[in-house]
């Protein structure tokens, strides 16, 4: 194994990792989020259509 | 996922669905150990092959230092000896002496040119190995987020086409979902940003307050070292602050990084702020200016050179333009004094400051030609037998001298202004268009042409350039070739004054590769022509050439 020559800060790389990790965590926060507005809109999409569905057959 | 699916779905197809998410995560958990490891070798092998490098390139250091100090020690035995047989002041001998001399400093100068280079790239190398593991774990983290970006991107895309194919869709729909993408790639690009932001600073200002407070700290012990009485050099006691020695510098490359990093917390104080900095790096951290110190103090004293000179050429040039412009406007010579001075110029006489200054503006408007003007000149001269010296034959050819000067920077104003501007032209452009005044002013200007000692004022700007010893300054004298000429032929000139300033003008073209100052090959090949300096003293600029 290669030594190395002089000290890592591995406090200042734990850092770093933790700041990348955490955007990536904030990022997938922000897709799970537009995931659910999507779903809603698809959700939306149904019961619009069910609701004409209904007036439909009301009409009959 | 599928949104469509998910609207309908049952819970028994629901708890499928996380069934099989739970695998695939499970999946890419064993997937990302195994590429960790992977990259983990890799990195192994990526900071030997740096170590490795490090060693060739200390050998290759070691080696020519060996080389340097074999090769300094010829010269001074080679110089010693002809010294001993008299023959740097036998005259027989002398042109020997000064070629010996020359050839042996020009190996010297070639030695430690090559040791310059390897020491930048050993500088490299060593910053590379000592910011490894956090270069690393940056580009791991980058590459991460990058790979994240392209899969919103792609998730993106891919809901606006569930959302446009749903069955009922309305137009509203399809505008709201594309509202929501646009929003997600605001809130993604804003999470990036602000850890990149949090992540310079970690990198950057922490190390900056480490290495600052412990320069700090080693500034302060050599203070008090020297004012309790410690006789030793500054360096030794700053070394000492590291608990090592000068031997320890030499041998210990953990010591030498140690230190050369805080010999930089000066350079970096003094420079973080230049405008080449602000305009090229921003706030620059500490790091990113000591792995390109050389550059940046190069720029940053040629940008800050530049604008020094631009000023000054601003200066000159705006009143040179006032004596163009605005002195004597055309509005204000009738139509008697503007057939008064062609027919000066058709019988060559002219009279005085006044004549002159209605001439240029003549020239300048085109209503006599250059052609003309050159003409007046061989009859004047023919008739009066004055030469060029003389101040009155001198004032046509000053004449076509200015507007030729004006019209060469305004054409190249005109050319170059739309280019980008590397450094070297940067500094080139102001200082050509300087250099040109300057010459002009020094061997055509107003005082020459007026001062009863013509060639004092010649002999107080050598001295003054002399002694200033401004490298940059200096070869302006030179870049014109006519005036170094006519400086080199007159035996009224301070020749060994001089001289002493061609050789400093000859030193920052070898220093530069002729590359940085402005005409420097088109010069010394004409002193060479014209015997100004030796073949040797040429050898020395442009060996390559020979």
């Amino acid at each position: 194994m290669i030594k190395k020559q002089l000290n890592p800060n591995k406090n200042e790389i734990n850092l770093i990792q933790n700041l990348y990790n955490q955007a990536l965590n904030d990022i997938d926060v922000i897709k799970k989020r537009r995931d659910e507005k999507i779903l809603n809109i698809l959700k939306d999409i149904d019961n619009k259509h069910v609701a004409k569905v209904l007036q439909d057959i009301k009409n009959i | 996922m599928d949104l469509e699916n998910q609207v309908k779905e049952s819970p028994l197809e629901k708890a499928k669905r996380l069934k099989a998410e739970k695998e695939s995560k499970d999946q890419a958990k064993v997937e990302d150990e195994t590429k960790k490891q992977a990259g983990t070798q890799a990195n192994a092998k990526k900071l030997g092959s740096f170590n490795n490098l490090k060693k060739n390139l200390e050998n290759q250091v070691n080696e020519i230092n060996s080389k340097i100090e074999a090769s300094r020690s010829e010269a001074h035995e080679t110089r010693d000896t002809m010294k001993e047989g008299d023959l740097d002041k036998d005259e027989e001998f002398k042109s020997e002496y000064d070629s010996t001399i020359s050839e042996v400093a020009g190996n010297l100068n070639e030695l430690r040119n090559e040791r310059n280079k390897i020491k930048v790239e050993l500088d490299q190398v060593n910053s590379n190995i000592e910011n490894f593991d956090v270069n690393e774990v940056i580009s791991e983290g980058k590459e991460a987020i990058n790979e994240t970006i392209k899969n919103v991107e792609q998730e993106n895309e891919e809901a606006i086409i569930q959302v446009e194919a749903y069955p009922g869709v309305g137009v509203e729909n399809i505008e709201v979902a594309k509202k929501i993408v646009s929003e997600t790639n605001k809130e993604v690009n804003r999470a990036i940003e602000n850890s990149e932001k949090n992540i310079s600073e970690v990198v950057g200002e922490n190390k900056e307050t480490e290495i600052f407070k412990n320069f700090n700290e080693m500034d302060a012990f050599v203070k008090e070292k020297k004012t309790s009485g410690d006789n030793r050099k500054s360096r030794e006691i700053a070394l000492d602050y590291l608990g090592a020695t000068q031997e320890d510098y030499k041998n210990n490359p953990e010591i030498k990084n140690k230190f050369d990093k805080l010999t930089n917390v000066p350079y970096y104080r003094n420079y973080k702020d230049s405008d080449y900095i602000k305009n090229n790096y921003g706030e620059i951290s500490f790091d990113k200016f000591s792995s390109n110190k050389k550059e940046v103090i190069k720029a940053s004293e040629n940008t800050d050179f530049i604008n020094k000179k631009s000023e000054n050429f601003d200066k000159i040039h705006k009143e040179t333009a006032n004596t163009f412009d605005g002195k004597f406007k055309l509005d204000n010579l009738s139509e008697k004094d503007i057939q008064e001075i062609k027919s000066k110029v058709s019988k060559a006489e002219f009279n005085g400051k006044n004549d002159k200054d209605k001439l240029e503006i003549l020239l300048d408007k085109g209503i006599i030609d250059s052609k003309d003007i050159l003409s007046c000149v061989d009859k004047y001269r023919a008739k009066t037998g004055i030469t060029f010296f003389d101040s009155l034959s001198r004032f046509p050819d000053s004449l076509i001298k200015k507007i030729d000067i004006r019209n060469s920077i305004s054409q190249e104003a005109n050319t170059e202004k739309d280019k980008p501007l590397n450094t070297s032209d940067a500094r080139m452009l102001p200082l050509k268009a300087f250099n040109q005044i300057i010459a002009t002013e020094i061997l055509y200007g107003e005082n020459f042409g007026t001062t009863k000692d013509k060639f004092k004022v010649i002999n107080d700007k050598i001295k003054e350039l002399d002694e200033k010893n401004d490298s940059a300054y200096i070869s302006s004298f030179f870049t014109d070739t006519e005036s170094m000429k006519r400086l080199f032929s007159r035996p009224e000139v301070d020749q060994q004054g001089l001289k002493s300033i061609f050789n400093k003008f000859i030193d920052e073209c070898h220093k530069n590769d002729g590359a940085l100052v402005h005409g420097g090959l088109d010069t010394i090949l004409i002193a060479k022509k014209n015997g100004y300096i030796t073949e040797e003293e040429f050898k020395k600029v442009y060996p390559e050439k020979i």
